[in-house]
């Protein structure tokens, strides 16, 4: 079982880390990116494909990956977002899907689905903790989480910036009157998640299927992860990421359950949806 | 407390009376010109459309982004499939209904917890649960007689369920296919119109105001989710019988985003745009593959997989129809009726009689007589020919004569680039195929940025669409 949790614990790390970079986005604009997956999927395929056929460093094509990650996501974001800024948060959301579409497209169709591998070198230095293995990998993808976490909640709560970014997300007219440079800052956000879209992608590619399919729809767990959070908080996106993460490691080697485990994203998220239900609401104007 | 009920206006027994014309003519003509393959095309095309009208249904009358309906389908079918083994005596219309019940128990538990929540909330899980379904397909399989709640021994059988003895040939699936698809475009048509239909459009509208009114706003969505995904059930259901059989990998999550996508680009407000939406989905890439392969420079470049590509342009008309608004080709159709109503004001008779004409009696002649890819290729020029005449007239003038000869300048300009370029040479099908698209981006791009464009906001057009139509 300790195996599996380490296991667990990885993951889930990585649902929270696209947990945090979902909320942080959606706390700055308003937008959901269901891309998020799609978008760091075939930037890391691009990285992949100049490592192995060109010969490109693994460092340079990590950074590339990364820097095509947050240049698809910028493009989306300034040339897409304004368009669709004064609609609601589902309309906006499904645009993000048409996005997740074409990098979907573009991906099946140089790469297909075939299977390959992403190594880093973290993956070979291991050692050993209460007689489980566990490789630097797993590792990073925890304290990357928590990093990220921490770097984005004093973001919010403490900067400048975090405080445009929020006065965006409640009221773009407004915050444009105050004289918060919206163009300026919602671009910095739409950067800050594609960096950690491009991050999260390589750790996921490595610890789990490197294909375009398995990584684009890996964003389900992180919006489980998001909306244990209520879509605001971190802290809970963080553990929301662990608890999804670990619940589908406990049921992997249990015989007959273990098919399941790809419920436990869905599961949460009915039962997170069904807490918040409890008192009957009715949203009128932006639900931001 | 009830809401008070008004008298159905004609006009809208007038749509459906030539929808229903529509259907039967187009369903005798159709076996006639195409060959076994393209048939079974069609025939899936038309499943699709029943869930593509559900899609629409939920996305243009109440807002729901519902991602999990394709998956919803394989509820359908898995239902059919289940049941079928259980006795040979069960007839097939009696399991298309037990699948449609099945699936309507589970699209409306789905959606249950997410209907007091935001928009987005629903958006969420069902997308979630096109993801599990993906999983739960390719792990547990489709029913192939055995035992069990699942009725599967191992995920690689290959039973197949014999088709009942009267669908024995692919014509005869056709028409059941149809008939069924009628049936259930029915079904929503008549809640559309009815009580549900203005409780919806009164939601949509406004949710507080619908409340206020005494719209029961939770029974009414449930109402919708369960309608939708019993027709939906239904489609499960017919893409269950050609085969005897359905693939899991037919059901990737994925493929749900995509019936999203071509519903929007269809149009969602009508159920024509449903029947795009399926043809989209199933024929389009079928027929670019097959015109691409004809030219051996471009498919050498791009590969053997570039059917993958159509995602982008999917993923493109998503995010344009979302921005601009989801009428979609269908509501390309509908402008230009409309267009044509400020051109020939005056007939008012012909208003009804080019209808009846462009949709019923020239496109049969001309597929009957030139055969299918020709015959199609020169309907659709003689429908862009009407839409540029208008297009010309509304820009040439407010009405009048000079709205009329820009029509018929327009008409005929186009009618004449259109036709020949299909006719005349000897490969028309391409030729012919790409001079049409070419008409049909520009005049898209003139209606869009030239003619002066409404200052309304996206969403009360939409609304007021959802009330109108």
């Amino acid at each position: 079982m300790l195996p599996y949790i380490v296991t667990g614990i990885a993951l889930g790390s990585l649902y929270a880390l696209s947990g945090v970079g979902l909320v942080v986005l959606y706390r700055a604009t308003g937008v959901l990116n269901l891309a998020y997956g799609a978008v760091g999927a075939l930037a890391a395929l691009i990285g992949w494909e100049l490592n192995q056929r060109s010969g490109l460093s693994q460092p340079a094509s990590i950074v590339l990956t990364i820097v095509i990650t947050m240049a698809i996501m910028l493009l989306y974001g300034i040339f897409i977002g304004p368009l669709l800024a004064y609609r609601d948060a589902v309309v906006k959301a499904t645009a993000t899907l048409g996005l997740a579409l074409a990098c979907l497209g573009i991906a099946n169709w140089k790469w297909t689905d075939k299977g390959r591998t992403l190594r880093l070198p973290t993956d070979t230095q291991t050692f050993e903790l209460a007689g489980v293995v566990i490789n630097m990998t797993q590792v990073l993808a925890f304290v990357l989480a928590i990093v990220v976490t921490v770097g984005a909640s004093w973001l919010l709560k403490v900067t400048k910036t975090g405080t445009n970014m929020r006065a965006l997300a409640n009221d773009r007219e407004l915050a444009a009157m105050l004289g918060v440079p919206v163009r300026r800052v919602e671009a910095l956000a739409w950067g800050i998640t594609g960096a950690i879209a491009g991050i999260s992608a390589i750790l996921l590619a490595d610890l789990t299927l490197f294909t375009a399919s398995w990584l684009t729809f890996l964003v389900i767990p992180a919006l489980a992860a998001a909306l244990v959070g209520r879509l605001v908080s971190l802290w809970a996106t963080l553990l929301g990421g662990l608890i999804i993460g670990v619940g589908e490691a406990i049921l992997t080697p249990i015989e007959g359950l273990t098919q399941l485990r790809s419920a436990v994203p869905f599961v949460v998220a009915i039962v997170v949806t069904l807490w918040q239900a409890r008192k009957k609401v009715y949203v009128i104007g932006r639900a931001a | 407390m009830s809401t008070p009920t008004i008298a159905l206006p004609k006009r809208q027994y007038m749509g459906l009376f030539i929808g229903l014309l529509a259907a039967a003519i187009y369903a005798i003509v159709i076996p006639f010109v195409t060959d076994d393959f393209w048939l079974r095309l069609l025939t899936t095309s038309v499943t699709v459309a029943i869930a593509a009208a559900g899609v629409g249904v939920l996305y243009g009358r109440l807002g729901f982004v519902s991602l999990n309906q394709f998956a919803l389908v394989g509820v359908g079918g898995w239902f059919y499939l289940r049941f079928a083994y259980v006795s040979d005596a069960i007839p097939s219309p009696v399991l298309l209904i037990i699948a449609g019940i099945g699936t309507m128990i589970i699209g409306t538990l789905i959606g249950l917890p997410a209907l007091r929540l935001s928009g987005l909330s629903l958006a969420l899980v069902t997308l979630m649960f096109a993801a599990f379904a993906e999983v739960f397909f390719n792990n547990f399989g489709f029913p192939d007689g055995n035992n069990g709640w699942q009725g599967q021994a191992d995920n690689i059988s290959t039973t197949q369920l014999p088709r009942p003895s009267y669908l024995e040939s692919n014509t005869s699936m056709w028409f059941y296919v149809v008939i069924v698809a009628t049936v259930m475009f029915l079904i929503l048509w008549f809640f559309l119109k009815g009580r549900p239909g203005r409780a919806w459009a009164a939601i949509r509208q406004s949710e507080p105001g619908a409340a206020s009114m005494g719209v029961n706003i939770t029974g009414n969505k449930m109402l919708a989710l369960a309608v939708v995904s019993f027709t939906t059930g239904v489609a499960g259901g017919l893409l269950a019988i050609p085969n005897g059989r359905l693939d899991p990998l037919s059901f990737a999550a994925v493929n749900n985003i995509i019936l999203f996508a071509v519903v929007l680009i269809g149009g969602t407000f009508s159920l024509v745009g449903a029947i795009l939406a399926g043809l989209l989905n199933n024929v389009f890439p079928t027929v670019l593959e097959t015109i691409v392969k004809e030219i051996p420079p471009i498919y050498n470049f791009f590969g053997a997989a570039f059917t993958n590509l159509i995602l982008v342009i999917f993923g493109a008309g998503l995010i344009q129809a979302l921005w601009t608004s989801p009428r979609g080709i269908a509501g390309n159709f509908a402008m230009m009726g409309q267009a044509l109503n400020t051109v020939f004001t005056k007939h008012r008779s012909f208003l009804a009689v080019r209808q009846f004409f462009l949709v019923l009696v020239i496109p049969p002649i001309l597929l009957l007589t030139l055969g299918a890819v020709r015959g199609l290729l020169v309907t659709i020029a003689i429908w862009l020919a009407v839409w540029a005449g208008s297009i010309l007239g509304k820009l040439m003038g407010k009405g009048g004569a000079l709205n009329r000869v820009g029509f018929w300048i327009g008409f005929i300009v186009v009618l004449i680039i259109g036709v020949a370029g299909v006719l005349v040479p000897a490969d028309g099908q391409v030729l012919g195929s790409w001079i049409l698209f070419i008409i049909w981006i520009a005049l898209l791009l003139i209606s869009t940025y030239v003619l002066p464009r409404k200052m309304k906001s996206v969403e009360a057009d939409e609304a007021k669409e959802a009330v109108n139509a």
